[in-house]
């Protein structure tokens, strides 16, 4: 089903490859084919255009070049910084905080580490989607080594405390990682204000390759590897690089980092005219989420009455791509965990939608959402038994 | 994901909407899973002369309803009490695994409607009267039984059809507590 517009308000899910960093891509599929542990020519191209992406990564993180692990993805290196650090440092200790609202690729890695000894606290969050620090800070044992709370959730895009977080794990020297997989691009991060000792980041959600993620970790974090071999990445990540695509994440984060402040700006602009258009002209809607410490692309709306599959569906059929607050569409039935958390009811998260958008979203795009979405919704509310007068 | 006609049905739904005038009505659902389904039904002369539904639930749920309508009217009650789940998602061109289970529910709600009619319901049971049902379950007290209601369930069919894990959703509700419910109910302990 294709309608002439078509507006993608999924960039949370996946986000369009820029032109400038494909262009700067292409070359390293053919006539810079390298492979950087090479000592000849071609693979000294190689390592030089790797080694440049690190440059550009840390400088935008504000770390030590030495710091930057290429992965091939968030979720790597999720993985990597969770069972990495706890594998690692077991001697010190068996217990890892996190949150409820964390992104599977956290919480499943904590439940494998729950089958192998470690015990892992899980903290709720506030109705508007925050972890306290001062629930971070009862939650802290003598055998805690590692606290894990993402910088800004996937689904409701509430910012967390990361500072603060910080600052406290520091002071009791405990590992801290971060999830930053939605918030870089969108937020100013700075791992040493934020004392941080671990990050994830992904290519493919600020408009660079699938495939090809990040972690950084500070100099004195001790890690163990997930992936053995040929010692790759300061021998936490053997595996061949993937110059092509480390070469698009380096310019995909050029990208963010020139334009940040600018872009900030216009996509809350965006996000707001989106809410407040909703919240005003639907009746039965809420906002998930706060509306402050939000990410500046992220509208999740409940629509009472109505289920969000449908929604999506109905959304798709007149060109716009949305995902839902629930899985129901794709793999799970159950209703989404974060929602949960933040105490809705099952009916209630089944009917919530999400909208994420990305550097080519304009005016014009919500706008055109804004008419689309009150006929859609009354016509499923017209099929309902829920909500009549 | 979805078969041509399932869209179809999605899209442009047959029998839609309260039928006034109606007879009877099945209450179905799974509320945890976001679906939940009423069929009416208007009878003369033992078939089904009318008949419509109200559905809030994902696109199967709505496309199985439009499709239920089509299959029954005109049926007499004998004849429509045999169309299956399965018959509905073979008239549909099938349906997605996942969805079988959990959204095909539109037969069961004919059923329900059909079998209300004959016991001369007009509605489901009563708000008052579930809540006692809901109670006779060991652990389940006045409270926890207003929990189950407020999260949508409107029988304790609806509880059988919901899994443990499905269970976990409802607010209130421990592992503990969900066990001795499924152990009570029966039904799905998992998908």
């Amino acid at each position: 089903m294709t309608t002439e517009r078509q507006v993608y308000l999924d960039h949370g899910a996946t986000t369009p490859v820029d032109l400038e960093v494909v262009k700067a891509m292409l070359p390293y599929f053919t006539e810079r084919f390298g492979n950087a542990s090479s000592l000849h020519t071609p693979g000294t191209i190689a390592r030089e255009a790797i080694e440049n992406a690190r440059g550009i990564l840390s400088k935008f993180l504000n770390s030590k070049e030495d710091e930057i692990i290429f992965t091939s993805s968030g979720t790597e290196s999720d993985n990597l910084a969770i069972k990495g650090a706890a594998f690692k440092n077991q001697d010190k200790g068996r217990h890892i905080i996190t949150s409820s609202i964390e992104h599977p690729a956290v919480l499943k890695t904590c439940e494998f580490l729950e089958k192998h000894g470690f015990e892992v606290t899980y903290l709720p969050v506030s109705r508007d989607g925050f972890v306290s620090v001062d629930d971070v800070k009862k939650a802290i044992r003598k055998d805690t080594i590692l606290i894990s709370i993402m910088y800004a959730n996937n689904e409701i895009g509430t910012i967390q405390p990361i500072a603060e977080i910080g600052k406290l794990a520091r002071e009791k020297g405990i590992i801290f990682h971060t999830d930053a997989v939605q918030a870089v691009g969108k937020l100013k991060i700075d791992v040493e204000k934020d004392n941080i000792d671990l990050l994830s980041l992904s290519g493919h959600k600020i408009h660079g390759p699938k495939g090809v993620g990040a972690l950084y970790k500070r100099k004195e974090i001790q890690l163990e590897p997930l992936m053995h071999g040929g010692g790759h990445e300061f021998g936490l990540r053997s595996s061949t690089e993937n110059v092509p695509g480390i070469v698009g994440l380096g310019k995909a984060i050029e990208i963010c980092g020139k334009n940040m402040n600018s872009e900030i700006q216009r996509m809350t602009k965006l996000r707001d005219k989106l809410i407040d258009g909703i919240l005003r002209n639907i009746p039965d809607t809420r906002l998930n989420g706060s509306r402050k410490n939000r990410l500046p692309n992220n509208a999740n709306i409940t629509f009472s009455h109505i289920e969000g599959e449908s929604i999506l569906l109905s959304l798709d059929a007149k060109g716009i791509s949305v995902s839902t607050g629930s899985a129901c569409s794709s793999k799970s039935l159950k209703p989404s965990h974060v929602l949960l958390a933040l105490g809705l009811k099952p009916e209630e998260s089944h009917g919530s939608i999400r909208f994420t958008l990305g550097r080519f979203t304009t005016a014009e795009d919500i706008d055109y959402v804004l008419e689309t979405l009150p006929e859609i919704v009354k016509k499923l509310r017209d099929l309902s038994p829920f909500g009549k007068k | 994901m979805y078969s041509k006609k399932v869209m179809e049905h999605f899209q442009n739904p047959k029998n839609k909407g309260r039928l006034e005038d109606a007879d009877a009505m099945g209450k179905v659902g799974n509320p945890v899973c976001g679906d939940i389904m009423y069929i009416y039904i208007k009878v003369k002369d033992d078939r089904i002369a009318d008949i419509s539904f109200e559905t809030m639930g994902c696109a199967a749920a709505i496309a199985t309803s439009s499709m239920i309508t089509e299959l029954a009217k005109g049926k007499t009650l004998d004849e429509a009490m045999k169309i299956t789940r399965n018959d509905v998602a073979d008239a549909l061109d099938g349906l997605p695994p996942i969805k079988m289970h959990c959204s095909n529910l539109a037969a069961d709600g004919l059923h329900k409607a059909i079998e209300n009619y004959r016991s001369g319901i007009k509605e489901g049971p009563s708000k008052e009267d579930v809540l006692k049902e809901f109670q006779k379950i060991p652990g389940v007290d006045k409270k926890i039984a207003n929990l189950l209601w407020d999260a949508g369930f409107i029988g304790m069919d609806e509880v059988r059809r919901t899994s443990s894990i499905e269970l976990m959703g409802v607010k209130g509700l421990n592992a503990e507590l969900i066990k001795k419910i499924k152990d009570y109910v029966g039904g799905s302990h998992d998908h």
